[in-house]
């Protein structure tokens, strides 16, 4: 319990830390006055040329299966952290089981890999 | 409590004032490891480089482009310092414990997980292409290095049989350093590593050369120092963790007798780590997109697998 309220405490100075030291120029703009914009500073970067056509429209996301198959694989290390901190209590026969486990997810894998879902051009 | 309320303060301490100066040692280092000495007009040597960069930093002007989603714009930043702090609470360094939590390393690896969200959120709240393309770079790469290091540290955990620091130091100081045991687990988490800080040679969200500044091309100012808090805070937490799982941490000659050895030790090691980080970024050329998942997905995560069963072997074996 005592620990939680620690972690909880931890919470709070970083929080504070955190929406303190990134906002400290709105503190020293305000009081000092620095300002000097100008309406070409706001305009988002483009090598110093107008900008052609805004951020908008479709981003082709090409590694969409490879998200699918990080979630496959990342739940498997959620199944696999218990079984590493039991390890010693289930014995062989855990490693057993373990072992057909990533198996059958490693066949899913080398399935993936020969149907192209891992190739980059 | 007290005790605890004390580290806690001595963490979020450290992790604050320790980055100014690894700004100025990394110009350092890199500047005599190509051959040029590297900032010398500030002060003796360049010492008040990092002073200097502040002050300019802080009377910055703010602003904030065109367009940009202002409320994540604002927040990025600040989420890259708080996840990094929040996965400092856990790690102790020697004595010093603020949170002495059971799944420790449960939660380290969660909450330095989580921060490439503030570099997602900047890309995409940006308004600017190279941003949005920097943002989308860091989502595709936090897919490829998470698994790598998800079962490297379940091969560390397999034989410590704990996620507690202090159950893992202790195991070390009885069968001799993890290292020794898992050397392949310790090499991948130090190639990962560099992938999750956000490093040469997988600094690809910032890859300057192609994409401007990366994802934080927009900012400017202390948001702008932000991230470079986070990233620092984050390289120092990590090399504080490498060092505890396979370096055996504060254990040591005499860190028995006098725990303060055992702080000085453990930030000897990690300093260790952290000088890496600077020497792999002088040595290596940034990867190419595909080539990083490529490596990540084909060459790493097979042999992280595999290297679970050696570690339950080995395990078995020592006991």
């Amino acid at each position: 319990m005592k620990v939680y309220i620690v972690l909880f405490l931890f919470f709070l100075v970083a929080l504070a830390v955190a929406l303190l030291v990134p906002n400290v120029n709105l503190i020293t703009n305000r009081f000092l006055r620095i300002d000097r914009s100008n309406p070409e500073k706001f305009e988002p970067y483009e090598c110093g040329i107008p900008k052609i056509k805004p951020l908008t429209g479709h981003y082709f996301a090409f590694f969409y299966i490879v998200a699918l198959i990080f979630l496959l694989f990342d739940l498997e290390t959620v199944f696999l952290f218990p079984w590493a901190v039991a390890f010693r209590e289930l014995g062989v026969l855990g490693i057993v089981e373990v072992f057909l486990f990533v198996g059958i997810l490693l066949v899913g894998f080398v399935y993936a890999i020969f149907k192209g879902a891992l190739k980059w051009e | 409590m007290i005790n605890n309320l004390l580290s806690m303060a001595f963490i979020v301490g450290l992790m604050l004032v320790a980055v100014p100066p690894i700004t100025y040692l990394e110009r350092k280092v890199l500047g005599h490891m190509q051959q040029r000495p590297g900032p010398m007009v500030v002060g003796f040597h360049g010492l008040l480089q990092p002073l200097a960069d502040a002050i300019k930093l802080i009377f910055k002007e703010d602003i904030i482009p065109k367009g940009a989603d202002k409320l994540l714009f604002m927040f990025a930043p600040s989420f890259s310092i708080f996840a990094a702090l929040l996965a400092a609470s856990v790690v102790p360094i020697g004595f010093i414990q603020a949170v002495p939590m059971k799944s420790a390393l449960l939660f380290v690896m969660a909450m330095s997980a989580i921060s490439i969200y503030a570099l997602i959120l900047a890309g995409y709240s940006s308004n600017d292409k190279y941003s949005f393309l920097a943002g989308m770079r860091a989502a595709a790469q936090v897919l490829g290095y998470e698994l790598p290091m998800g079962f490297a540290l379940m091969a560390a955990v397999i034989l410590y049989g704990s996620f507690d620091f202090n159950e893992i130091v202790k195991w070390q100081s009885q069968h001799g350093w993890g290292i020794l045991y898992q050397p392949i687990a310790f090499l991948l988490f130090l190639f990962v590593m560099a992938a999750e800080v956000g490093r040469p040679p997988f600094d690809l969200p910032e890859g300057e050369s192609e994409l401007v500044g990366g994802f934080h091309t927009e900012y400017s100012g202390m948001r702008f120092a932000a991230f470079f808090f986070g990233e620092y805070i984050n390289i120092i937490v990590l090399s504080l963790v490498v060092s505890l799982l396979f370096l055996g941490g504060w254990s040591g000659p005499l860190a028995d007798k006098y725990p303060v050895l055992g702080v000085l030790y453990h930030l000897g090691k990690a300093a260790f780590f952290i000088f890496l980080t600077f020497w792999l970024r002088a040595t290596f050329p940034r990867y190419r997109f595909d080539q990083m998942l490529s490596i990540m997905w084909k060459i790493l995560l097979p042999i992280s697998i595999l290297n679970l069963f050696v570690a339950a072997a080995e395990a078995l074996l020592v006991g």
